[in-house]
């Protein structure tokens, strides 16, 4: 097993994403390496105000754009409900799920810092 | 040679995506990367580079992708074609892009073959028209060229060589 072995079985779209970046394994590394960093910097708190919630939503579409273009499948699909729900005003319903993807974005996290030493 | 491949700006305040987008373009054209829109104007208005194409995201903080449109608007940068990046083709957002001129709509996430499909075929059409404008300055300055020489031997009561003007217009035509 190694690194996109292991994403793939949390639902990485590891092929694709080497594809997207014309097979430079050592650069989709380095991009999901800096994916890592990017969640940190935009961790958002389930427990957010239901009544002002713009910053999450930018938060949200970063994690969602950034997600979606390194085919980290399960973390994109959420954030872009999240985004979708949060625009719609429906902050109780996004934020259920947020708590489900949490653990899975978790597990992904996880798996890169293993592997990337630098993220 | 570098210096003769066509140039994309990047602006993009995600890394990521810049660097994606670099991976792309940068197999064929030659790439400049901007994190932000002040980084992007400071490039088109102060740099004495010659930028084909753009490739504009448009949610950036502080200075966003329409602020960057408006503000070349205003500078009359109006002769570069733009790519649009948008995770969501909204109606607000299509309503905002439509008094500028913009080229072609890039969602995210990206699909690498379609960007360059359509970045070739941009590029490739903006070449042929400024060969077919170069040509015909070519032409016309040469066909100004001829009629003053022509007028010219008239006036001096020399009669133009009919068969060699022919002569002159089909090497022209063969351009």
């Amino acid at each position: 097993m190694d690194l996109f072995d292991e994403l793939k079985e949390l639902g990485v779209n590891t092929e694709e994403g080497l594809d997207q970046l014309m097979g430079n394994d050592a650069l989709y590394k380095k991009l999901l390496g800096k994916f890592v960093n990017l969640m940190e910097r935009m961790e958002i708190d389930p427990n957010f105000d239901n009544t002002n919630f713009a910053d999450i939503i930018d938060k949200a579409h970063a994690v969602k754009g950034t997600s979606g273009n390194l085919f980290i499948t399960p973390v994109y699909e959420s954030y872009a409900e999240i985004v979708s729900l949060l625009r719609n005003n429906q902050p109780e319903e996004a934020k259920e799920v947020l708590l489900k993807i949490i653990p899975v974005q978790n597990k992904i996290i996880d798996c890169i810092k293993k592997y990337v030493p630098e993220a | 040679m570098a210096d003769s491949l066509k140039k994309v700006l990047i602006v993009d305040d995600s890394e990521t995506d810049r660097e994606i987008l670099k991976s792309i373009v940068g197999t064929k054209y030659a790439v400049i990367e901007a994190a932000n829109g002040y980084i992007a104007l400071e490039i088109l208005l102060k740099s004495a580079m010659q930028i084909d194409l753009i490739l504009l995201d448009v949610s950036m903080p502080v200075l966003n992708g329409f602020d960057v449109l408006r503000i070349m608007r205003e500078k009359n940068i109006d002769d570069i074609p733009i790519f649009l990046i948008t995770a969501e083709a909204t109606k607000d957002n299509v309503e905002k892009a439509a008094p500028f001129r913009i080229s072609e709509f890039i969602a995210k996430p990206f699909d690498r073959r379609e960007i360059m499909r359509r970045l070739e075929a941009k590029l490739e059409t903006t070449s042929l028209r400024d060969d077919e404008e170069f040509l015909a300055d070519i032409l016309n300055g040469s066909l100004d060229g001829i009629l003053d020489n022509s007028q010219n031997r008239t006036s001096k009561g020399m009669q133009g060589d009919t068969q060699d003007f022919l002569n002159m217009l089909d090497g022209l035509l063969d351009l």
